[in-house]
């Protein structure tokens, strides 16, 4: 008999996800920010988010800082 | 729409909710530990209530996924986001202070924001419990008048 994967089923992983992806968003790292809209640049130990707040609001055009130890992992400015 | 996917669809919003709340508490344990140090009222279980929030809610929707026991993972997810609704309550009113104790997206609401949203919830997971009783009425009347029938 086939079965279908209940909503339900879904629902938590979709939770677990989201959980962990929230726990990656607000991890502080140690960010090197060489164009900030406003301060100076330099290396601040921030979560992503709160770098992106501070330092580079806007759109995402240019970048504007980056993961120290992992230089793909970037943030951008606008223009 | 069928009462029983009405029933499915509550469960899963249920169940999201209970799930991110104790995963994000559980990576964030230290901080939750300390948050519910602060609390005013728990300050004295609060060794107790760090695990049993998490656990709970855990339980809870290991309840709401199962089948067979969904309908008391209804009655367990209105009961205790009553008692979390009533917790915001007091500490609004009662408490000298207000700490922060909630995990993930759920942090960046204010307590009367986080007040509203526990109370949808609450008033969710009783309309899950209503119609989930309304279809298992319906469905026992229907197995006595199939049972009346086989039996004439």
């Amino acid at each position: 008999m086939k079965k279908s994967i209940s909503v339900v089923v879904i629902a938590a992983l979709f939770a677990v996800v989201s959980a962990f992806a929230g726990k990656v968003k607000n991890q502080v790292q140690t960010w090197n920010v060489d164009h900030p809209f406003q301060g100076s640049p330099g290396i601040y130990f921030l979560s992503a988010t709160q770098v992106k707040m501070f330092y580079c609001p806007g759109a995402n055009n240019v970048e504007c800082a980056y993961l120290v130890g992992s230089m793909g992992t970037i943030i951008k400015k606008p223009n | 729409m069928k009462k029983n996917t009405i029933v499915e669809v509550i469960s899963a919003v249920l169940v999201f909710l209970f799930i991110y709340a104790a995963v994000s508490k559980l990576l964030d344990f230290d901080k939750f530990k300390y948050q519910i140090s602060q609390s005013p009222f728990i300050t004295n279980i609060s060794r107790f209530v760090v695990w049993a929030i998490p656990i709970g809610e855990l339980l809870i929707s290991v309840a709401l996924i199962v089948r067979r026991t969904r309908s008391a993972g209804l009655y367990s997810a209105f009961f205790l986001m009553l008692l979390f609704t009533g917790y915001i309550f007091i500490m609004l009113r009662y408490s000298p202070y207000l700490p922060c104790s909630c995990g993930g997206v759920l942090s960046g609401m204010s307590w009367k924001q986080h007040f509203v949203f526990n109370l949808a919830f609450t008033g969710l997971s009783l309309s899950g419990i209503v119609i989930q009783d309304m279809d298992s009425r319906k469905s026992r009347g229907k197995n006595t008048l199939t049972g009346m029938k086989l039996n004439t």
